[in-house]
């Protein structure tokens, strides 16, 4: 009767580990760390797998033995089996394997170390300025004296030199399918490399709990061609589309420069603007330690060619209309717990904004785009 | 009597009469027994198991589907941190030290422990702190900054309010209880042991407990110090963490780590001395390699002091740091591999019956192994840089912690029940309760090993629909409700086991260790006589003495049978008399450190109970003069 208990929950089990693979093997999954496209995942993943499988026949010859056991001498008769204290050649042999077997992973591992962590040539290498802050990611070109927000651009094929800080507490960038998160730790500066094999859009996220929104702490990767990349870096130094005087466009510019351009700068495509950001976003930050509480001004993202964006909220939209105003009249409609729900004067009951001027607001930030949107190239996916 | 008291010594006057009656609730709150400790460190343990696996039940509803709002962000990270802190310092912990107090001077062949007040101390002290941890819930401020209390986020300037400051302080005050209880049994073990009972002749959970209460000594202060500087930081203004003057929040990572790595095998090594007590018993042979598995757990808890930046791979330490905790983390894999080839060696050949406990016991060997096999993948820094903060690691120390330690746990109490409280508990239903836990765990966890290698992140509220968490959440989800039914089948096999009162015998398991030697409840002095020790499982030969002339084929009737109390003279028997004084320091430590938050009155009058309970107990003699007549 037991036995048939026992075949009973092996079935079960069995039944359940099948429809588990099932579930798995999607690299199509926006953050699947097996649909690699770089050589840093790809190097991380196949560790796992290497390791992975060897894990496998440990775990069919352990747990095998387990249910060989379970079968073979449960209990039939009243007879003492032998009554076997040890055996010193069994001990050692044991001893042995999984030492053999840790050598084995520990080899391919320790060259992977080397090989993921170690960055390659400045020369040949784009350096981004990552920075975390709660809850969205700025990204700064020194090189190109570029800033933008919740959204990097990359060509393919080419080593990327990540600087990672953070402005406040720790936050982890963490691109599943390019490379392995690195931590943002304040007054660290930590560094990751990676390159992206082939273009398209990819998902990052905050990995590490930094406090109300990390859950919707995010941001997207767009890979070109290196030519679409030099022109989305050239477009970064276009002005935007010129509006025309009256329209809702341009009644939301002014209503953008009175509520919103203390935080958000929305004109970094100009020269010199580069440094001039830094040092908004410093004097920000500086303003918003003084008082947590009630300060009007908080770190914010660069806004410059917004209508270009992906997405909205820190990736967690897509960037058109309907999501823009609904961003703007209420963020917690969105994301819980926002600094600019928290901060901005406009959520104030005196000072709130009518449906109307929302909207305009709106579709004055969807028309910051340059004029020939070369930038849109991407936005087949 | 009186050379024991000595000469009369000076006492400070009492407010309320030392209790004398053995039973009713002055001798509960006054008990300095053992096994009453255990009870009471099991009751109350498993309670906060209750309110823990709440906490988690609500997490999994709120993560079954996509884009849900039931449980507000603010909340669910108090949940998360709450549940995790609870599990660890309010359920494993404190149900292995229920497991320690009811056996170890059991297995030792002792009355008591050694410092029978200080045991008690550590009782109070551990449900006070464990109250004072949870007041948060109701001044509306739970913890929420996790288990692990990263700053900056968890420091006063990013996480403004008392949750955190509730949490470091009650972290401080358990410690309290975990670094006394630790020593107690250290000194309890070494010197307490009955005649004969060398080192090696000790049983494998005695072994367990030793080692774990000298992790708990070393790990616990670590901590301690660790708490302080936080609590400084969110009280009184330092700035050992706070990086915006400079404070370095991975100092706190180190410092955590230090005591957090140790302490997952203060979590463990106990279970393994419970699965290592079952499996012979029910196999009816010999542990295979008791001198492999007991040197394995001491190789384990030592060189889990080398391997605590294998939580900080990705934290930027650098490819030479990665590289050494690499290494080290990997070589952990041996000695446990050690454990789980010997645990097999001991069913290999054996004649094993399925009890509960027998399941629970093979169930931890066959999860523990997935655990253990997730870990190396871990160790692995390169790939752990796409599973670290992913629900990969979630899975893994569920399987370690819950595969491991719950199932050890819940083995044990279906195997010592009748020992505790001599009733026998419903084997039908605890086979139930086995099969169904069993499910549920595997269907909660498993499917977190590819939600992590899918790529979603541990401690978020919520994900979007297009991410493809969905089916694995919502099987987690009815996994995790699987688990509550077979809890919940458990408490009623305990209420079924109390109403129908089905006697235990001593030794209703044809069992091996000295425990299994006297009656079922055992009394309060625990052995008529003291036990003369000449092998390991002393019971087991002292039944059958023809084992150990060879192997034959059947036992002969038993040689030795339970201890018979009819005719005991009690007042032979030295055992100290009941005192409220650990009870007071308990309740003053805990009101002293709610006082730090709310107000020095409430520090004072904390300490002043901390320093009468103190005095009181050091002045109070042994014995009241009075009770022993003879």
């Amino acid at each position: 009767m037991l036995s048939n208990r026992i075949r009973l929950i092996f079935n079960m089990v069995t039944l359940m580990l099948l429809s588990f693979a099932l579930m798995s093997c999607t690299p199509e999954n926006p953050q699947s760390t097996f649909d690699t496209h770089g050589p840093i995942s790809e190097i991380q993943k196949n560790l796992f797998l290497f390791t992975f499988w060897i894990a496998v026949i440990v775990f069919i010859v352990v747990e095998g033995a387990i249910i060989f056991v379970t079968f073979k001498y449960r209990r039939k008769n009243d007879d003492l089996p032998a009554q076997i204290h040890g055996n010193l050649r069994l001990e050692i042999t044991w001893t042995i394997i999984p030492a053999i077997i840790i050598v084995i992973i520990a080899i391919p591992t320790v060259f992977g170390i080397w090989e993921t962590q170690v960055m390659p040539d400045e020369e040949d290498a784009i350096t981004i300025n990552a920075v975390g802050h709660q809850w969205w990611f700025e990204f700064k070109y020194p090189s190109e004296e570029i800033v933008t927000a919740n959204e990097l651009h990359l060509p393919q094929d080419k080593n990327v030199i990540v600087n990672i800080e953070s402005q406040d507490v720790l936050h982890s960038f963490w691109i599943p399918k390019l490379a392995g998160k690195v931590d943002m730790v304040p007054n660290h500066e930590n560094k990751l490399w990676f390159r992206a094999d082939n273009p398209g859009v990819y998902y990052g996220q905050c990995a590490e709990f930094c406090g109300i929104v990390h859950a919707m702490m995010r941001f997207r990767v767009v890979v070109h061609t290196e030519e679409g990349y030099q022109n989305w870096l050239e477009g970064m130094r276009t002005p935007p589309k010129t509006i025309s005087n009256g329209s809702d466009e341009d009644e939301g510019r002014k209503l953008f420069v009175g509520n919103c351009s203390m935080c958000h700068t929305n004109d970094s495509y100009k020269k010199a603007a580069y440094h001039k950001e830094i040092n908004s976003q410093y004097n920000r930050w500086e303003e918003w330690k003084k008082d947590k509480e009630n300060s009007a001004i908080v770190s914010a993202p660069n806004l410059t060619h917004f209508g270009s964006r992906l997405t909205v909220a820190s990736g967690i939209k897509e960037n058109n209309y309907e999501n823009v105003v609904k961003w703007i009249e209420n963020p917690d409609s969105i994301t819980i717990g926002t600094r600019m729900k928290n901060h901005a004067s406009i959520y104030n009951s005196d000072k709130k904004l009518t449906d109307q001027e929302i909207q305009q607001i709106a579709k004055y930030l969807l028309s910051l785009k340059p004029d020939n949107d070369s930038m849109a190239s991407y936005n087949q996916e | 009597m009186s050379s024991i008291l000595g000469p009369k010594q000076f006492q400070i006057p009492r407010i309320f009469p030392r209790p004398m009656s053995h039973s009713g609730i002055w001798y509960w709150l006054g008990t300095v027994d053992h096994k009453k400790i255990g009870t009471m460190y099991g009751i109350v343990s498993f309670f906060w198991f209750i309110m823990g696996g709440i906490e988690a039940l609500l997490i999994r509803v709120q993560l079954s589907q996509a884009e849900n709002d039931i449980i507000s962000p603010e909340l669910y990270n108090q949940l998360f941190t709450m549940h995790g802190t609870t599990m660890v310092f309010l359920v494993v912990m404190p149900l292995s030290a229920a497991f320690f107090n009811w056996l170890i001077p059991l297995q030792i062949g002792a009355r008591d422990v050694a410092f029978p007040r200080l045991n008690a101390l550590s009782l109070w002290v551990f449900i006070f702190g464990s109250i004072l941890m949870n007041i948060s819930w109701f001044t509306g401020e739970a913890p929420n900054g996790g288990w692990f209390g990263y700053p900056p986020n968890s420091t006063i300037q990013f996480n403004p309010g008392n949750g955190m400051t509730f949490w470091v302080l009650g972290l401080n005050v358990l410690g309290v209880a975990s670094i006394a209880a630790g020593l107690n049994f250290i000194v309890t073990i070494i010197n307490m042991r009955a005649p004969g009972m060398t080192m090696m002749r000790m049983p494998v959970f005695t072994w367990m407990t030793f080692i774990t209460s000298i992790l708990i000594v070393l790990a616990l202060p670590i901590l301690g110090v660790a708490g302080i500087q936080m609590t400084g930081d969110r009280v009184y203004g330092t700035n050992f963490f706070n990086s915006e003057a400079g404070g370095d929040p991975i100092f706190w990572q180190h410092i955590f780590w230090l005591f957090g790595h140790p302490e997952v095998y203060i979590l463990i090594l106990p279970a393994m001395g419970i699965v290592s007590e079952i499996l012979p018993t029910f196999a009816r042979k010999p542990l295979f390699g008791y001198t492999f598995i007991v040197f394995s757990g001491a190789i384990i808890g030592f060189m889990g002091w080398f391997v605590w930046s294998h939580h900080m791979f990705t934290v930027g330490l650098g490819p030479a740091a990665n590289t050494a905790f690499t290494l080290s983390t990997m070589l952990i894999a041996i000695p446990t591999g050690v454990k789980i080839f010997n645990w097999l060696a001991t069913l290999w050949g054996g004649s094993i019956k399925f009890t509960t406990a027998m399941l629970f016991s093979i169930g931890f060997i066959a999860m523990f192994t997935i655990g253990g096999l997730s870990g190396v993948t871990h160790a692995v820094s390169p790939s752990d840089a796409q599973q670290q903060d992913t629900y990969y690691v979630v899975a893994h120390f569920h399987y370690v912690l819950f595969g491991g330690a719950i199932f050890a746990i819940f083995g044990g109490l279906y195997f010592w029940w009748p020992k505790f409280t001599g009733y026998m508990l419903n084997e039908r239903l605890g086979i139930l309760n086995f099969i169904i836990m069993m499910i549920g765990f595997n269907l909660q966890f498993a499917p977190m090993h590819w939600l992590g290698l899918d790529g979603m992140p541990r401690r978020i509220y919520t994900y979007a629909e297009n991410m493809g968490w969905e089916l694995s959440n919502l099987a987690a989800t009815v996994g995790g409700f699987l688990i509550a039914f077979s809890v919940l089948i458990f408490i009623i096999n305990v209420f079924i086991s109390r109403r129908n009162k089905k006697l235990a015998s001593g030794d209703p398991w044809d069992a091996r260790t000295l425990e299994w030697s006297i009656s079922s409840p055992p009394p309060h002095y625990n052995f008529v006589n003291i036990p003369q020790v000449e092998h390991i499982d002393d019971w087991w030969y002292k039944k059958y003495p023809e084992l150990l002339e060879g192997s034959p084929k059947q036992t002969k009737s038993a040689k030795a049978t339970v201890e018979d109390t009819s005719n005991v003279d009690e007042s032979k028997i030295h055992l100290p008399d009941l005192s409220y004084y650990p009870l007071f320091v308990g309740i003053g430590l805990s009101i002293a450190a709610l006082g730090v938050i709310y107000s020095y009155a409430l520090v004072t009058i904390g300490l002043i109970l901390v320093f009468w309970g103190c005095i009181g107990w050091s002045t109070e003699p042994v014995n009241e003069p009075h009770e022993k007549h003879h």
